[in-house]
């Protein structure tokens, strides 16, 4: 149990960090979040580890985001914009394209509703679709219906934004 | 045979073709749907359209990632885990001896209570030749009321022995 959870630590760490990162949207505290995910798992043992990691991860997200507008502590939450982050190995030009792309992407993940967010986040985490059944309350084959809107939807409203981000430097 | 043909005349559902290139079908959904495609050109149209809106969402998610992600040694979050279980367990037995130690103190509070209760029974009983009337009152209060309502009540007048005619 122990190796299997060792295993999935080492294939599945960098995948929860970022789920946790996009919804925390602090580097340090989607790390130290996921670090707890993997704790508490040693303490359950469940059954099915990796639904169970990603179904903790986003429970502990949830109480993160709750607690950080309750104590109004987290300002980048409550301005709903990515925590600036240090990138030491991009040039200026291409920190600031990079950080003027990453707005652009919260922005259109954000045209998303809260369950099409999740079902996108949990795939792009790696679950299959029974494990995004299972942890969303979907029917299976309501996964592959939501997956295509969520899809289609980030595409149209990221490029939605870049036509109008050209319509207003012309 | 004749399910292949069934389903060529159909165009595979959007939501299935997603499903197919997430490899979430069974293994005959997957065979039928690329005999499908086989022969379907607006199909293979889709699937392909389907293809790279799924490549661009991830590249899209990409870009949402810390810049750098490092991997702590399992063995280092194994250790937190034994501290934070050791650090349990020490509560739970603190707790219970707090609680076995209440349950003392409760129990021989208790028992002195009832003893006090039994030695001022005693010395009572003991002085009651003393004063019997008194204690006799005393323990039985009721009785002692209605003896004393019955002495405070006033005499009666004598009822009127003449009798009209």
């Amino acid at each position: 149990m122990t190796d299997d959870l060792a295993e999935l630590y080492q294939t599945t760490y960098a995948a929860v960090v970022r789920f946790l990162y996009r919804k925390v949207w602090d580097p340090d505290r989607a790390e130290d979040l996921a670090q707890e995910v993997f704790v508490r798992a040693m303490a359950h043992k469940p059954d099915k580890p990796r639904a169970w990691v990603f179904a903790v991860a986003a429970n502990l997200a949830r109480d993160e985001a709750r607690a950080a507008v309750r104590r109004k502590r987290h300002l980048t939450l409550l301005k709903n914009e990515p925590a600036p982050m240090s990138a030491p190995f991009r040039s200026p030009d291409a920190e600031v394209e990079h950080s003027e792309k990453m707005t652009k992407v919260h922005e259109a993940l954000a045209d998303l509703t809260p369950r099409d967010q999740e079902v996108l986040l949990l795939w792009d985490g790696g679950l299959s679709y029974p494990e995004i059944a299972e942890r969303t309350g979907l029917a299976i084959g309501a996964v592959g219906t939501t997956l295509a809107r969520a899809r289609k939807r980030l595409v149209e409203a990221y490029d939605r934004q870049q036509l109008h981000k050209q319509a207003s430097r012309s | 045979m004749t399910d292949n043909s069934f389903i060529n005349k159909r165009h595979v559902p959007e939501e299935e073709l997603h499903a197919y290139l997430d490899q979430a079908l069974s293994r005959s959904q997957c065979v039928e749907i690329e005999s499908h495609l086989a022969v379907c050109a607006p199909c293979r149209e889709r699937r392909d359209d389907i293809a790279a809106l799924r490549d661009r969402t991830t590249a899209l998610l990409s870009i949402l990632a810390p810049p750098t992600i490092h991997t702590p040694p399992f063995a280092e979050l194994r250790r937190r885990h034994v501290e934070r279980s050791a650090r349990r367990q020490r509560i739970i037995r603190r707790s219970a001896w707090a609680a076995s130690i209440l349950m003392a103190l409760g129990f021989g509070w208790g028992a002195r209570t009832f003893a006090q209760g039994d030695i001022e029974a005693s010395a009572a009983a003991e002085e009651l030749p003393a004063a019997p009337v008194e204690l006799a009152a005393r323990h039985r209060p009721c009785q002692s009321r209605s003896a004393n309502q019955r002495g405070r009540t006033r005499p009666r007048p004598a009822r009127s022995t003449n009798i009209h005619p």
